[in-house]
């Protein structure tokens, strides 16, 4: 289907009669049962009403517009429709938010998004009230990113209500928060956030540009925004983050990034995204340094072991066994002894074995979930341990990994891959293998940049001063003097 | 192609650190003594014309000329697949067949050198950083095995000129030093002060380790720096030969992809796909450069691209000042 | 197109190259201690880990006259976890150098005696090294190992 067709009604202008006007917009809907059609009649003009069933607070368009509308006394009365509309639009103030429409495009786009819409004979414009009452999920803790110490507020799928808890906590007139409509079915509001004194023009021009290539029908999730800021999809590592708590947006925000915030998700894509950054926390900047610092390393080393301990393991176990200490070897001697699969195929049942019953476990209603657990644990396994089927050692290597990737949620796609494949190349090229694949991924890792800012900025290319927040978690006594933003991570 | 000072020092120092790697020569104390000549003689090869040819020629194309460092990144590459050749024979490397290790070797590298020098630059960051982490806990590890006896034994019949002369063979990133420096765009002659640093700072300490400990047995071991490796106690593990594998695989990895990059850029302007060609030399020339091949011929065209590279680089340089001038 | 052609190049190489050399822990036998007399030739006497028995091998080179000793068993021998080794005195230059590049780690306890093959069967060789690797640690004795014969010479 072709994406580029402009839909016929879009810039179709309002009749100026009001019959037209309802026949049209009946006709444009199909007559779809909740757009709700009120007539009235104002100072001897008649008029309608128009709204979305279920999107708007009926006691606010009761109170607010209705009531003080059919009170319109009678010098009022004398007004033609054009004038009408200017009374109401200027001395009345029914609402805060009022703008107008004079094309058929945006009339249905003002209804469908909650406003109350008044129509009139006799004039081509359109007059809309934001009264919004549609159902909306309260700030609730995110999901996605626990926190001890950190707030406990998180973004929701309104995207007024995002960008007020940004406003809330970043009170500075440089913080600029433009709206967009994208999706010419959805007609989705994106939000850009960025702060004007550190994001260079040119990398906003270049986002602009980005989502204005998007010729989607529909945005339901940052997803599908996601894959037109990232520079292509073949990308093992996401050049932009995503996240779901407003304090860690605003943090961004002030290191010169910019926030994309898509109306129906709660998860706000952050651009450009450093690789370091997965292995941060917000309860990092809200404990000693030292603590800090430890917890960090700790991620370091869990990514490694878990993308790379099955795979070495089996590696060494198969083609280098004179790498194990005489203990390790006799363990492992005993255990595969009677084993009735090779190394390999237990390996990687074992790990798919895995994926599946965590999928499932996410899939599942929370009220069978913990079946998910008593069955995947005790039943298969301990049983398959007890059975032969698997070695304790093979389960035990598996299980550390997996545990071990729980640490950096923000990684778990490519990791579980990548544990995957490392896996298969170490059991049949040892360690051969994994350093080639190890090389792919170091090479893919450095080659990717988003918006001209490596991917492992501040590593490679390496920048001594940025890396305190790297290797450390520097006091915040001297973090506060470093005026930090992305653009010092740019290679020339 | 461009690389920044950080970036070339770390992409010449692996190329460096695998040709030590992959060395079948003795750790002894005129080993010592013969690279601290040989570098010298090195640095003051490089060095002036390094000051000399100031001028900046990042970005610059290269012209007709790029012919001839085509052939020794061609050369080079060669080499780096002779070498990983000869130590799978010897050391163990999980697999059997040449070929497939050639080939495995073969598709990594074009798959890497299809994202740049600028990724390639980076990653020889990120592999050198690995590499000098690896060699630290080596050298912590190897500690408890020294013995300072080993240092005064005369099992090792090699002269210091003769060990000059390798280390000057096994010097053969000494062009790239010219050659990619003209690709430098910021701290080129602060990149190649720390490298000759490091170079000597390597194989100095790694051969007095390597006497200290293994002594004699480097004179009978195929590859001394695996033997060496085979001591130490890193992480847990009962023998670490098998994680410098990794090192070692890494830098024939980079060495390739850096030789393919460097070498299709000079061959741009005549082939297209100059990328598979390359690694094509590369890998029948491989075949051919093995074992005492290596280390025949390896002087000869170290020296033979050196003056090449010392004559292109004043080309290149001296065609920006005439740009400049205009 | 090209995406293909790579999967397919490393389907061809997982085909061809991969799985020729595969052997499983259990196909291995892993030597802890071998006694080895050289006479124009290498004769082995190898003792596995955990009393597993005895494997006998003779040969040209040391790496055949152990791959012989697997083939009567059927198990591929492995000896880079050899712990001691047992010698005769005035053959320990010739054996010594060649193990130098085997799997053998130079750091392997050596023990000296006119008849390695009764030794190697009479004595505990287990208990032979953790009793050699304790003195070394309690600073009584220093172990020969390979590489210290070596150098001593």
């Amino acid at each position: 289907m072709n994406m580029n067709i402009k839909l016929d009604y879009d810039n179709e202008k309002l009749d100026v009669s009001l019959k037209k006007k309802l026949e049209r917009l009946k006709q444009i809907t199909s007559g779809s049962s909740d757009l709700l059609v009120n007539r009235i009649e104002l100072s001897g003009v008649k008029a309608a009403l128009l709204c979305c069933e279920g999107m708007l607070a009926m006691s606010m368009v009761t109170e607010l517009i209705l009531v003080p509308l059919t009170r319109l006394n009678e010098a009022e009365m004398m007004l033609s429709a054009d004038e009408l509309f200017e009374h109401i639009d200027t001395k009345m103030l029914l609402s805060v938010d009022r703008p107008k429409a004079d094309n058929y495009g945006d009339t249905i786009r003002l209804i469908n998004s909650g406003f109350a819409v008044l129509v009139v004979d006799g004039s081509d414009k359109a007059l809309a009230f934001g009264v919004q009452g549609y159902s909306i999920r309260s700030v609730s803790e995110p999901t996605s990113e626990q926190n001890i110490m950190g707030a406990h507020d998180g973004f929701t799928e309104t995207i007024r209500i995002n960008m007020s808890l940004i406003r809330r906590r970043m009170k500075t007139p440089f913080l600029k928060l433009e709206l967009f409509v994208r999706g010419t079915k959805s007609h989705t509001d994106i939000c850009l956030a960025y702060m004007t004194d550190r994001v260079p023009v040119k990398l906003i021009n270049k986002i602009k540009a980005s989502l204005k290539d998007m010729e989607l029908e529909t945005i339901l999730s940052s997803g599908y925004v996601r894959s037109f800021l990232e520079p292509k999809s073949t990308g093992i590592f996401n050049s932009s983050g995503v996240t779901e708590r407003p304090d860690v947006l605003c943090s961004k925000l002030l290191e010169g990034r910019v926030g994309v915030i898509v109306d129906g998700t709660p998860f706000v894509i952050v651009i450009p995204k450093l690789f370091s950054e997965s292995f941060q926390t917000m309860d990092d900047y809200n404990c000693k340094p030292y603590y800090a610092t430890f917890i960090r390393w700790l991620k370091y080393i869990a990514f490694f072991v878990s993308l790379l301990l099955p795979g070495v393991y089996t590696a060494i176990a198969i083609h280098h066994p004179s790498s194990f200490n005489r203990s390790l070897l006799l363990m492992l001697l005993k255990a595969e002894e009677t084993a009735p699969l090779s190394l390999i195929t237990e390996s990687v049942i074992v790990l798919l074995m895995y994926e599946v019953i965590r999928e499932a476990g996410i899939r599942l209603p929370k009220a069978v979930g913990g079946a998910v657990s008593v069955v995947s644990g005790l039943i298969i396994g301990d049983s398959a341990v007890n059975a032969g089927l698997i070695s304790t050692p093979m389960l035990t290597v598996i299980a550390i990994s997996v545990v071990s990737g729980f640490v950096i949620p923000d990684l778990d796609h490519p990791v579980t891959v990548f544990r995957f494949l490392f896996l298969i190349a170490g059991g049949i090229w040892g360690l051969f293998g994994i350093s080639l694949l190890g090389a792919v991924l170091v090479f893919n890792l450095c080659a990717e940049e988003n918006y001209g800012l490596p991917l492992l900025a501040p590593i490679s290319p390496f920048r001594r001063a940025c890396m305190r927040d790297v290797i450390t978690r520097t006091d915040f006594r001297k973090m506060q003097n470093g005026g930090f933003t992305v653009e010092k991570l740019k290679q020339r | 192609m461009k690389l920044s000072g950080g970036q070339l020092w770390a992409v010449l120092f692996m190329l460096r650190a695998f040709n030590f790697i992959c060395s079948p020569d003795a750790y002894s104390l005129q080993r010592i003594g013969g690279t601290a000549i040989s570098v010298f003689i090195q640095f003051l090869i490089v060095v002036p014309v390094i000051r000399v040819c100031r001028e900046k020629t990042a970005g610059v194309t290269p012209g007709k000329a790029g012919v001839f460092p085509a052939l020794y990144f061609i050369f080079t590459g060669m080499l780096a697949i002779g070498r990983m050749l000869d130590i799978t024979a010897s050391e163990n490397f999980a697999i059997s067949k040449n070929i497939i290790l050639v080939l495995l070797l073969v598709f990594t590298a074009l798959y890497c050198s299809k994202l740049g020098m600028r990724a390639a630059g980076r990653a020889a960051a990120v592999i050198s950083g690995m590499f000098i982490f690896f060699l630290a806990v080596l050298l912590l590890t190897s500690v408890p095995e020294i013995r300072a006896d080993n240092l005064t034994g005369d099992y090792d019949n090699t002269s210091v000129f003769a060990y000059a002369l390798k280390d000057f063979a096994e010097s053969s990133e000494i062009p790239a030093v010219l050659i990619l420096s003209l690709f430098t765009y910021e701290g080129r002659a602060k990149g190649i002060y720390i490298y000759f640093g490091s170079k000597l700072l390597l194989v100095g300490l790694v051969t007095l380790l390597g006497a200290s400990v293994s002594g004699n047995v480097s004179v009978l071991a195929d590859y001394p720096f695996f033997e060496l490796t085979s001591f130490s106690d890193l992480f847990g593990v009962q023998r670490s030969d098998v994680l410098f594998v990794t090192v070692c695989t890494l830098g024939a990895v980079l060495t390739v992809t850096v030789c393919v990059i460097a070498a299709s850029e000079f061959l741009k302007k005549y082939f297209g796909g100059a990328k598979l060609l390359c690694l094509a030399f590369m890998t029948a020339g491989g075949f051919f450069l093995r074992g005492d091949y290596i280390s025949g011929t390896e002087l000869f065209f170290t020296i033979v691209f050196i003056i090449v590279s010392i004559l292109y680089m004043i080309s290149a340089s001296s065609e920006v000042r005439k740009a400049e001038s205009v | 197109m090209k995406i293909k052609l790579a999967v397919a190049g490393v389907a061809i190489m997982l085909l061809f190259g991969g799985c020729d050399n595969q052997l499983e822990v259990r196909d291995r036998a892993f030597v802890q201690g071998a006694a080895i007399e050289y006479d124009d030739g290498y004769t082995v006497r190898l003792k596995l880990f955990d009393n597993e028995g005895f494997y006998d091998g003779k040969g040209k080179t040391f790496e055949e006259a152990v791959k012989n000793a697997g083939l009567s068993h059927g198990k591929d021998v492995f000896t880079g976890h050899t712990e001691i080794v047992v010698i005769r005195k005035n053959e320990s230059d010739a054996i010594l150098d060649s193990l130098v590049n085997e799997d053998i780690s130079t750091g392997c306890i050596v023990v000296f005696d006119e008849d390695p093959v009764k030794y190697v069967e009479e004595n505990d060789t287990e208990e032979l090294v953790d009793i050699i690797s304790g003195r070394e640690r309690n600073g009584t004795e220093q172990k020969k190992s390979i590489r210290r014969i070596i150098n001593d010479r």
